[in-house]
C-alpha cells in the first residue's frame, strides 16, 4: 500500500528520570500508518506501548521524554509541538480513548457537556448548537435515547456505555488519527467484541485511521490490518493481520501465540501442555545488552547476548528483530 | 446427606444468597438475588469451571462455598459435612478443606509478612507445632509451586506476578485442603505468564488430587482446564455439564454467545450470535427468564412471561435451562 502515511514514527525513543538517572524505557520505535488504517500495537504490561501513544498525543509527563527521533502527523513534525499547538491538534485531529472510562470522564460534567464541549472548543460553536451535536453524536454510538443520556452524568451509566460515550468524545471532530489504549480490557467479554467493532465501524465511515494498543493478541490480529508486537521497549515483529497468529517468527510472538489457550484448541489437539515462556518481564532497570529477549528465548545464540538485532524484512512489509531470521 | 456413603466433594442444592439493599426512600429493603436456586456438585481430583460476565453472581457463590457470606437459602455440603453449621463450630476445620486463591497476587499477599511466615503461619494456627515439621513443609510447598526455597525469607513486594501467584497457590495448598477455588487466578497477570501458572495449577491438580472450582470469564482458559462446565447468568446456572459436550453441542443461548463473543483471528465470527446490550442490573432482573432481552434465539411469548425453566437434559452429562429446549415451539416466528 503506497498511502500517504496519516501518523510516521521513526526511531522514537523516550527516556525516563529517575533518582536523576536517565533509562530508556522505549526504543528506536518505528511504525507507519496510513490514512483509514486500522493498526495494532500488542505487547504485555511495562512495554511501552502506552508511551508511545502518550508520546503521539503530547501526554508525557514531566519526568518523561523524547529522546531520540521524530513524530510525523499529517506531514507535521509534532514532537517538538508546545503545550498550545499540541491542544489544537489533540481532541481534533488526534484523540484517544482510555482504558477506563470512568477515571477519564470528569464525575461532575454531564456526559452532553462532556462531549458538547468538543464542538465548542474545537469548533467554537454556541453551547445550545454544541448539545444538538452531542445528541446526534450519542446516537451514533448506539447509546439508546440519547436525548435524555445527555443529562446524566458518568456515574449513572454501565461501564460499556462509558465507553460508548468516551467514543462518542474522541470521534467527535472527526480526527484523522485515533489512538485506542486498550479500550476494552475494563469491560466484560461480551461488550468488548461489540464496542471494538463499534470504533472500528465508526472509524471506516469517516477514514479515520486508528492505532490499537492491547494485549489481547486475538483481539487485535482479528481486527487490525497491521500488527506490531512490543517487548521490553522495542518493536520485535511487524505483519499483516493474521499471519502473526498463523506464521509467528520471533520468538516472543510464537510463545505468546503458542501459550494462549485458544478456544476450540482443547477439542482439535486435546490438553495439550501450554507452551510456557520462562522467567518474567524486565523492567526498565533491567534490560540487558544484546536482544532484550534473549534471557527467556529457548532459541539464544552467543550472539544475542551482545548485538542487538536489526529488522530482518519477512513477507510484503514485515519485519522481525531476531538473528534467527537473515 | 448420609456421611459414611462416598458423594460427591462439593454438594450445592437450591442455593440462595440474597443481600438486602436498603430503598432509596431510607425505609425498607428490597432483596439483591446474586445467587438464586443454583445447585452444583464436585467430584473429588474435578476441575470444575464457572464461567459468567461480571455481576452473574460467581464470585459470591465462591464466597458462600467458604462460608463467607451468609446464605439465605439451600445447603452446601463440603466433603459431607455442612459448610454453614461446621463454619459456625469449627472454622479451621472448614479451612483445612477449602481454600481461595484470588484474583490479584498484588493485594492478596500481606506485605509485612515474609513469605515463610505466610506459608509457615497457617500450619502454627492449624496445630503443626514442631518448627522443623512446619519447616520442611514450607520448603516442600515452595519447590512444589515452582519457587526456590532460598526465597523464603523475602517480602511480597520483591516477587513479580507470576512469582506472586505462585506464592498465593502454595498458600492455599499448604493445609492439604480437597477443594481450591480459584476466582480468576491468571486475569491480572501477563500474559506471557498465564500459560505458567495454568500448567501449575493443572499439574498440582493431578499430583495432589485436589478439586478445583475454576471462576473465569476467559473461556479459551475455561475449556483448556475443566472437566465440566457451569455457566451463569444473573444469580442461575443456565446450562452445566462435561466440557466437551458444552463445547461442542452448546445448547443455551446465553452460552452461544459467550462462546461467539471471543475475537478467533483464525475465525470470524458471526454476528447473528452476538448478543447485544449489556447485563442488567440483578436488583431489577427482566421478567421471565432473565436472559430473554439479549437472546438471539427469537424468544417467544414464553421467555418473557413463565420464569426461568427447570434443566432440560441435552446430551449425556449435559444439561440447560430454556424455554426454548424445554418447549420447542414457544419460539416466536421472524
Amino acid at each position: 500500500m503506497t498511502l500517504k502515511p496519516v501518523l510516521d514514527i521513526k526511531d522514537l525513543s523516550i527516556s525516563i528520570e529517575i533518582d536523576a538517572k536517565y533509562y530508556t524505557a522505549v526504543e528506536g520505535v518505528s511504525l507507519s500508518i496510513g490514512k483509514g488504517e486500522i493498526f495494532g500495537l500488542v505487547g504485555e504490561s511495562g512495554c511501552g506501548k502506552s508511551l508511545t501513544a502518550l508520546s503521539i498525543a503530547g501526554l508525557l509527563s514531566a519526568q518523561l521524554q523524547i529522546s531520540n527521533g521524530t513524530i510525523a502527523f499529517e506531514g507535521q513534525q509534532i514532537e517538538k509541538l508546545k503545550t498550545r499547538g499540541m491542544r489544537r491538534l489533540r481532541g481534533d485531529r488526534i484523540s484517544m480513548i482510555f482504558q477506563e472510562p470512568m477515571t477519564a470522564l470528569n464525575p461532575l460534567m454531564t456526559v452532553g457537556d462532556q462531549i458538547g464541549e468538543m464542538f465548542v472548543l474545537h469548533r467554537g460553536m454556541s453551547m445550545k448548537d454544541a448539545r444538538k451535536k452531542a445528541i446526534e453524536a450519542l446516537d451514533q454510538v448506539q447509546v439508546p435515547s440519547p436525548g435524555r443520556r445527555i443529562h446524566n452524568y458518568p456515574h449513572q451509566l454501565s461501564g460499556g456505555m462509558r465507553q460508548r460515550i468516551m467514543i462518542a468524545i474522541a470521534l467527535s471532530c472527526n480526527p484523522a488519527l485515533l489512538i485506542a489504549d486498550e479500550p476494552t480490557t475494563a469491560l466484560d467479554v461480551t461488550i468488548q467484541a461489540e464496542i471494538v467493532e463499534l470504533i472500528l465501524e465508526l472509524c471506516k465511515a469517516r477514514g479515520t485511521a486508528v492505532l490499537m494498543i492491547s494485549h489481547d493478541l486475538g483481539l487485535v490480529a482479528r481486527m487490525c490490518r497491521r500488527v506490531a508486537v512490543m517487548y521490553a521497549g522495542q518493536i520485535v515483529e511487524e505483519q499483516f493481520g493474521s499471519d502473526i497468529f498463523t506464521g509467528p517468527c520471533h520468538p516472543y510472538t510464537k510463545g505468546l501465540v503458542g501459550s494462549l489457550p485458544r478456544l476450540g484448541g482443547r477439542l482439535e489437539k486435546g490438553q495439550v501442555r501450554l507452551n510456557e515462556i520462562s522467567g518474567t518481564v524486565p523492567s526498565i532497570f533491567e534490560f540487558q545488552d544484546g536482544c532484550r529477549f534473549h534471557p527467556r528465548c529457548p532459541d539464544a545464540m552467543d550472539k544475542c547476548r551482545h548485538e542487538a538485532p536489526m529488522q530482518t524484512k519477512i513477507g510484503p512489509r514485515g519485519y522481525v528483530r531476531c538473528y534467527n531470521y537473515g | 446427606m448420609d456421611k459414611d456413603k462416598k458423594g460427591p466433594l462439593l454438594q450445592i442444592s437450591e442455593l440462595a444468597v440474597h443481600y438486602p439493599i436498603r430503598n432509596k426512600s431510607g425505609f425498607g429493603s428490597r432483596p439483591l438475588k446474586a445467587v438464586d436456586g443454583v445447585s452444583l456438585t464436585i467430584q473429588a481430583g474435578e476441575c470444575l469451571g464457572l464461567v459468567g460476565e461480571s455481576g452473574c453472581g460467581k464470585s459470591t457463590l465462591a464466597q458462600a462455598v467458604l462460608g463467607l457470606v451468609p446464605i439465605t437459602k439451600g445447603t452446601i455440603y463440603l466433603n459431607g459435612g455442612d459448610v454453614v453449621a461446621t463454619r459456625k463450630k469449627n472454622r479451621m476445620a472448614q479451612a483445612r478443606s477449602v481454600q481461595m486463591v484470588f484474583q490479584d497476587p498484588f493485594a492478596s499477599l500481606n506485605p509485612r509478612q515474609t513469605i515463610y511466615q505466610t506459608l509457615s503461619n497457617p500450619l502454627k494456627l492449624h496445630g503443626v507445632k514442631d518448627k522443623a515439621q512446619r519447616d520442611a513443609r514450607v520448603v516442600e510447598m515452595l519447590s512444589k509451586v515452582g519457587l526456590k526455597p532460598e526465597l523464603s525469607d523475602r517480602y511480597a513486594h520483591e516477587f513479580s506476578g507470576g512469582q506472586r501467584q505462585r506464592i498465593c497457590i502454595a498458600r492455599a495448598l499448604i493445609l492439604n485442603p480437597k477443594l481450591v477455588i480459584c476466582d480468576e487466578p491468571v486475569s491480572a497477570l501477563d500474559v506471557s505468564i498465564r500459560a505458567q501458572i495454568i500448567n501449575l495449577l493443572l499439574d498440582l491438580k493431578d499430583d495432589l488430587g485436589i478439586a478445583l472450582l475454576m471462576i473465569s470469564h476467559d473461556l479459551g482458559v475455561v475449556e483448556h482446564m475443566s472437566d465440566r462446565i457451569a455457566v451463569m447468568y444473573l444469580g442461575h446456572i443456565v446450562e452445566e455439564g462435561n466440557w466437551k459436550s458444552i463445547f461442542t453441542s452448546p445448547s443455551h443461548p446465553y452460552t452461544n454467545a459467550l462462546i461467539a463473543a471471543i475475537p478467533d483471528p483464525l475465525k470470524p465470527t458471526s454476528l447473528e450470535t452476538r448478543m447485544t446490550g449489556e447485563t442488567p442490573s440483578a436488583l431489577t432482573p427482566p421478567a421471565g427468564c432473565p436472559f430473554h432481552p439479549r437472546c438471539k434465539e427469537s424468544p417467544g411469548e414464553i421467555c418473557r412471561k413463565n420464569k426461568i425453566p427447570e434443566f432440560v437434559q441435552v446430551g449425556n452429562d449435559h444439561q440447560a435451562r430454556c424455554h426454548l429446549l424445554s418447549q420447542p415451539g414457544s419460539r416466536s416466528d421472524i
